[in-house]
C-alpha cells in the first residue's frame, strides 16, 4: 500500500513536471510560430508580453527572455522604418532590460550575446553621430564573444556582416567589409541545426538578401 | 482507496472549470492603454489589451491569485483578485513613470549639453560642430540666450555681467585659470578641449548652492568616464598638430595626449590687423587616468600643462599711437582627482581635489610677474532620502596664493601678495510637492579669509508641470564673490560683491523641438566702488541692475537632415561701480544679441555643413576728448561664420576633415576705441579703433582615429 502511495505520487510528480515542461515547449512553439509572421506593432508586443509571461514563471530558462527582446527589438526597427526614430529608446530599453535577465540566465549563451550585439546596433540608428562612437565597439565586442562562445552560431556572423553593411564607408563600413561575413554566414545557416524546437532559427532569409545586395553593389563597382 | 481514486477522477475536471478574467486598461486622464500586459502572476494565463484597451483571458487557477498590469513608460499595476469560475470584469488604471521629457525639472537659468539625459538644450557634439565657435566651447556656449557678444576678448559675458562673474567648473571644482592667457583686446580661448566632457550644464543664473564664488554665472563640465577603446588619434592643423593614445583595459583606461600649436606660418599667409612679432606658440599635454574601482565608483584623474608664449607691436598706454614690444610668456598646471562611489542604494559620496598653477610673465616698457595658485578640496553627500525628497550637502575648502611684481617703466616695483583661505559649506533638498511640482531649497555658508568676511546665501527655485510638455519655473537667490585681484592688492577693508536673481521661465519640450522664453532681473549690491576715481580709496558702495529677456528655439524636425536654433537676448543693465562716476551701462553690455546656427548633414556625400549668424547691437565706450561719460556706441557687430565637415575612411582609418572661416561676408566690426591714458600736446586724448586681430580666421584640420581594426575578412576571429 505504501509502495503504491510512493509510486503513485511519484508518477504525478513526473506527470506534472513533464506536462509543465511540455506546456512550456507547446506555448513557446505557438508564440515563435506567430513571430515569424507578425509584422504590426500591436501584433509584436502581444508576443512580446507572452514571452514576458512565459519569462516570469520558467525563470530557469533564457530562450522566453531572449524572445522578449527579440520582440522588442523588431518593434523598434518597425519604429525606425516608419521614421519614428524618436521611439527608439523606449523599446531598446525594454529590449535590455529583457536581455539582462536572459543574460543572467544564460551568461554562457552565445545567441544571447549576438542578440546583445543586435540592440547596441539599432542604438545606432537613430542617432549614429552621437551613439556611433559609443555603442560601435559594444556591438563588435559582443558579436566577438557570440562567435567565441559557438563558432557555428550563423547569427554572429550575419548580425555583424549587417553591421558593416549598413555602416558608412568613412566608419569603415560598406559592402566590401560585409560580403565575406555574409558569405560565412550563409553557410553557417545551411549547416545549422537547432539544439530544439524552440532555439532561434531566425536570420537566414536576412541573410540571403543582404548577401545579395553586397553582391550586386559590389558587382557595380566593377 | 475508493476515494482516493475517485478524487483523480475528478481533479481533470477541478482543473478545467475556469475564471474569466475581462476588463479594460486605461491612463489616468481615461484613454484606453493598448498593448498592456495582463496577468496572473506566475502563471500563463493572461492577454494584452486591445485597440479600445479592452483584454480578456480565462485561467484554470483557483483562489487567491496576484493580477498583473504592466505596459512601457507607465508604473505596473498589481492587485490580488480570487478565482473562483464567477467572471471578473475590471477597469485598470495605470500612472506614468516619470521620465526625463516628462518630469518636472529645475530649468530657470539652465541649459544642459549631454548625450546620456532626453530634453537637453544641446548635446556634446554640438559643441565642436557649431560654426563660429572653432571647436571652442565658450564660443559654443555664446551661441545660447543670456550671453553677450564681446569679440575683442572672446570670454563669456552674462546677463550684464562682467567674463569674471562667470566661474568654470571641472567635476565640481572650480577652475582658476580657464582661458588661455591674453592681453587686453586679443580675445582668449577655453583652454580644455570639449571632448574632454560628456555633459555641461551652463547656468545663467539662479544656480544651485552647491556652487559659489559667481555673481552671475556657472559653468559646470563633467569629464568622460572610461574611454570606450583603445585608439590612437593623430590631428594635423592649420595651426598645429597633436597626438593622443587612449589604453583601455577591462576596469580602467589611460589617455596620454600631447600637442604643439604656432600661428606663424597662417599669420604670414593671411593677413592680420595685429603687428605680430612672434605670433603665439603653445605646448601642452594631457595624462588622463579612469578606473572603475567597483560596480558603482569611479576614480578620475585629470592632468594638464601647457606653456605658451607670444609677443607683438602693442599701443603704448599713454600714446596710444606710440607701439612697444610686448612679450607675453604663459605657464600652467592643472590637476583635478575626484573619486564617486555609491555609498548604499541611497546615498552618494563624492570627493575631489583640484590643484592649480598659473603663471604670467609680461614684459614692454614694464614688467609683470603674476604666480597664481589654488588648491580645493570638497566633499559632497547625495540622499535619496524617498521619491519625494532628495539632499545634496557638502564641504569645500580652498587655498589660494596670489603673488605679482608689478615693475612701471620708472623701475618702480610694486609686490602684491594675497593669500586666500575660503571655506563653504552648503545644504539643498529637492522636494517634490505633487508630481509635477518641484521646489529646490538650498543655502550656502562661505568665509573668506582674503575679505576677512563670511556671508550665507539662499537659494530657492521651483517648477510645475503645466502640460505634458510644458512648465513654468522660478528661481530666486544670493551670490558673492570675492572682489577681482586687482581691486583688493589695495589695504582698502573690501567686503563681498553680491547679486541677487530673480528669475521666471517657461518652456516647451519634445524630442523634436524646444521653446524657451525667461524672464530676469539681478541686482548687483557692494560692487567695488571707486573714491574720486581713485582704486586704493575704494568701497563696497556701487550698485547696479540688469534686466532682460531671453528666448531659445531649437528645431531638429522641420527641416530633413537639418537642425537649427535661434537665440535672441535684450539686455537693459546699469551700474555704479569702479571708475563710474554715475550710473551707465558698462562696455560688455550691448542691448541686444541675436544668434542663429544651422547644421545639415548630407549623408550621401559623408558632409556636415554648419552656418552660424550673430548679431549685437552697439556698446558703450568712454571718450574722455568729451564731457559726457559713456556716451558714444561700437557699431553693431554682424558675423557669418560656415563649416564643413568631411567624414572619410582613410587606409580603414576613421577620418574627419574640417574646414571652417569666420565672417564670410567681411563685416568690418570694430570693437569701439582705445584711447591714450594722457592727452597729446594739443590737449587731445588720442586714439585708434579696436578691431579684431583679422578681419576672418580661416581653420583648416584633419583628424584621425586609429583604432583597433575588427577583422572582416577572417570572420572565424
Amino acid at each position: 500500500m505504501k509502495k503504491i502511495v510512493i509510486f503513485l505520487f511519484a508518477s504525478i510528480l513526473t506527470v506534472s513536471l513533464f506536462a509543465q515542461n511540455e506546456k512550456y515547449v507547446r506555448n513557446m512553439e505557438k508564440a515563435i510560430q506567430q513571430l515569424d509572421t507578425t509584422k504590426t506593432i500591436e501584433g509584436l508586443q502581444r508576443l512580446a508580453n507572452q514571452f514576458e509571461r512565459i519569462a516570469a514563471v520558467e525563470k530557469t530558462e533564457w530562450l522566453p527572455a531572449y524572445y522578449q527582446a527579440y520582440s522588442q527589438l523588431q518593434i523598434a526597427s518597425l519604429y525606425m522604418n516608419n521614421g519614428q526614430a524618436d521611439q527608439l529608446p523606449t523599446y531598446l530599453d525594454a529590449a535590455q532590460a529583457a536581455m539582462d535577465m536572459a543574460k543572467k540566465v544564460a551568461p554562457k549563451e552565445s545567441e544571447v550575446h549576438a542578440l546583445q550585439g543586435y540592440i547596441y546596433m539599432a542604438r545606432i540608428w537613430g542617432n549614429a553621430m552621437v551613439n556611433g562612437p559609443k555603442f560601435s565597439p559594444m556591438a563588435h565586442l559582443a558579436f566577438g564573444t557570440a562567435q567565441q562562445l559557438n563558432p557555428d552560431n550563423p547569427r554572429a556572423d550575419f548580425l555583424r556582416g549587417q553591421m558593416y553593411f549598413f555602416t558608412p564607408a568613412f566608419w569603415g563600413g560598406g559592402a566590401e567589409a560585409a560580403q565575406p561575413l555574409l558569405q560565412a554566414a550563409s553557410k553557417k545557416f545551411a549547416a545549422y541545426e537547432a539544439p530544439s524546437s524552440i532555439h532561434p532559427l531566425w536570420g537566414a532569409e536576412q541573410n540571403t538578401y543582404l548577401l545579395e545586395q553586397a553582391n550586386s553593389q559590389l558587382a557595380e563597382k566593377k | 482507496m475508493k476515494a482516493f481514486y475517485l478524487f483523480f477522477c475528478f481533479f481533470p475536471a477541478l482543473l478545467t472549470a475556469q475564471t474569466m478574467i475581462q476588463g479594460q486598461v486605461t491612463d489616468p486622464s481615461g484613454e484606453a492603454i493598448i498593448g498592456a500586459n495582463v496577468y496572473l502572476q506566475d502563471t500563463y494565463d493572461g492577454a494584452s489589451s486591445d485597440l479600445d484597451g479592452h483584454f480578456s483571458f480565462s485561467s484554470e487557477e483557483r483562489g487567491a491569485q496576484t493580477l498583473v498590469v504592466s505596459y512601457l513608460g507607465f508604473e505596473t499595476y498589481q492587485d490580488s483578485l480570487t478565482c473562483n469560475t464567477t467572471p471578473l470584469n475590471l477597469t485598470i488604471q495605470l500612472q506614468p513613470v516619470a521620465n526625463e521629457l516628462t518630469e518636472v525639472v529645475i530649468s530657470a537659468g539652465a541649459f544642459e549639453a549631454s548625450d546620456e539625459r532626453k530634453g537637453v538644450v544641446l548635446n556634446a557634439l554640438d559643441i565642436v560642430t557649431t560654426a563660429g565657435a572653432t571647436g571652442d566651447t565658450y564660443g559654443a556656449l555664446n551661441t545660447l540666450p543670456g550671453t553677450q557678444t564681446v569679440g575683442e576678448e572672446g570670454r563669456l559675458f552674462v546677463r550684464g555681467g562682467a567674463a569674471s562673474e562667470t566661474r568654470t567648473f571641472i567635476d565640481g571644482l572650480l577652475v582658476q585659470s580657464p582661458y588661455n592667457s591674453s592681453v587686453p583686446n586679443i580675445p582668449a580661448r577655453g583652454r580644455f578641449s570639449p571632448f574632454l566632457f560628456k555633459g555641461t550644464m551652463f547656468s545663467t543664473g539662479g544656480y544651485s548652492a552647491e556652487y559659489g564664488q559667481a555673481l552671475s554665472s556657472a559653468l559646470i563640465l563633467n569629464t568622460q568616464d572610461l574611454a570606450t577603446e583603445s585608439l590612437t588619434s593623430i590631428s594635423l592643423m592649420s595651426v598645429g598638430a597633436s597626438v593622443a593614445r587612449a589604453e583601455r583595459w577591462d576596469n580602467s583606461s589611460l589617455s596620454v595626449s600631447g600637442g604643439y600649436t604656432n600661428l606663424a606660418p597662417y599669420t604670414a599667409l593671411v593677413k592680420q590687423n595685429i603687428d605680430w612679432l612672434k605670433p603665439v606658440q603653445s605646448f601642452d599635454g594631457q595624462v588622463i587616468y579612469r578606473k572603475k574601482t567597483s560596480e558603482t565608483g569611479i576614480f578620475k584623474a585629470n592632468l594638464s600643462s601647457n606653456r605658451s608664449w607670444f609677443s607683438l607691436r602693442y599701443p603704448d598706454a599713454n600714446d596710444i599711437e606710440q607701439l612697444n614690444d610686448l612679450s607675453l610668456t604663459n605657464d600652467n598646471y592643472y590637476a583635478n582627482l575626484s573619486y564617486r562611489e555609491l555609498l548604499n542604494d541611497k546615498t552618494t559620496l563624492f570627493s575631489g581635489i583640484a590643484y592649480s598653477l598659473d603663471r604670467d610673465r609680461i614684459s614692454e616698457l614694464f614688467n609683470v610677474r603674476t604666480d597664481e595658485q589654488s588648491l580645493q578640496a570638497k566633499t559632497t553627500l547625495s540622499y535619496h532620502a524617498s521619491d519625494a525628497v532628495r539632499l545634496k550637502t557638502g564641504v569645500e575648502y580652498l587655498f589660494g596664493q596670489f603673488d605679482q611684481r608689478f615693475q612701471d617703466r620708472d623701475e618702480q616695483v610694486f609686490e602684491t601678495d594675497l593669500p586666500e583661505h575660503y571655506a563653504a559649506a552648503f545644504a539643498e533638498a529637492d522636494i517634490y510637492l505633487t508630481k509635477g511640482l518641484v521646489a529646490r531649497v538650498g543655502a550656502r555658508g562661505e568665509y573668506s579669509k582674503q575679505v576677512d568676511n563670511w556671508n550665507a546665501a539662499p537659494r530657492l527655485s521651483m517648477a510645475y508641470k503645466t502640460g505634458e510638455n510644458a512648465q513654468v519655473s522660478f528661481a530666486y537667490g544670493q551670490f558673492y564673490q570675492n572682489p577681482e585681484k586687482d581691486l583688493l592688492r589695495y589695504d582698502n577693508d573690501l567686503g563681498f560683491e553680491r547679486a541677487d536673481h530673480y528669475m521666471a521661465n517657461y518652456q516647451w519640450i519634445n524630442n523634436n523641438y524646444i521653446f524657451r522664453v525667461e524672464a530676469y532681473e539681478k541686482r548687483y549690491h557692494n560692487l567695488v566702488n571707486y573714491t574720486n576715481g581713485k582704486a586704493w580709496e575704494a568701497s563696497n558702495s556701487g550698485n547696479g541692475h540688469a534686466r532682460g529677456i531671453d528666448v531659445f528655439f531649437r528645431d531638429r524636425k522641420s527641416i530633413k537632415n537639418g537642425d537649427y536654433w535661434v537665440s535672441y537676448s535684450f539686455l537693459d543693465t546699469e551700474r555704479e561701480y569702479r571708475d563710474f562716476p554715475e550710473a551707465s551701462t558698462p562696455g560688455f553690455a550691448s542691448k541686444h544679441n541675436l544668434s542663429l546656427v544651422y547644421k545639415h548633414w548630407m549623408p550621401q556625400l559623408n558632409m556636415l555643413i554648419g552656418g552660424t549668424y550673430s548679431f549685437a547691437s552697439g556698446r558703450p565706450y568712454d571718450n574722455p576728448n568729451s564731457p559726457a561719460f559713456n556716451a558714444e556706441r561700437t557699431k553693431a557687430f554682424n558675423d557669418l561664420s560656415l563649416n564643413v565637415s568631411y567624414l572619410r575612411n582613410i587606409m580603414g582609418n576613421f577620418t574627419i576633415f574640417h574646414f571652417s572661416v569666420t565672417n564670410v561676408l567681411g563685416f568690418e566690426n570694430t570693437f569701439g576705441q582705445r584711447f591714450s591714458a594722457l592727452p597729446n600736446d594739443n590737449g587731445v586724448f588720442s586714439s585708434t579703433a579696436i578691431e579684431p586681430p583679422a578681419k576672418r580666421f580661416f581653420f583648416v584640420g584633419m583628424f584621425m582615429s586609429i583604432g583597433k581594426k575588427y577583422d572582416r575578412t577572417n570572420p572565424e576571429n
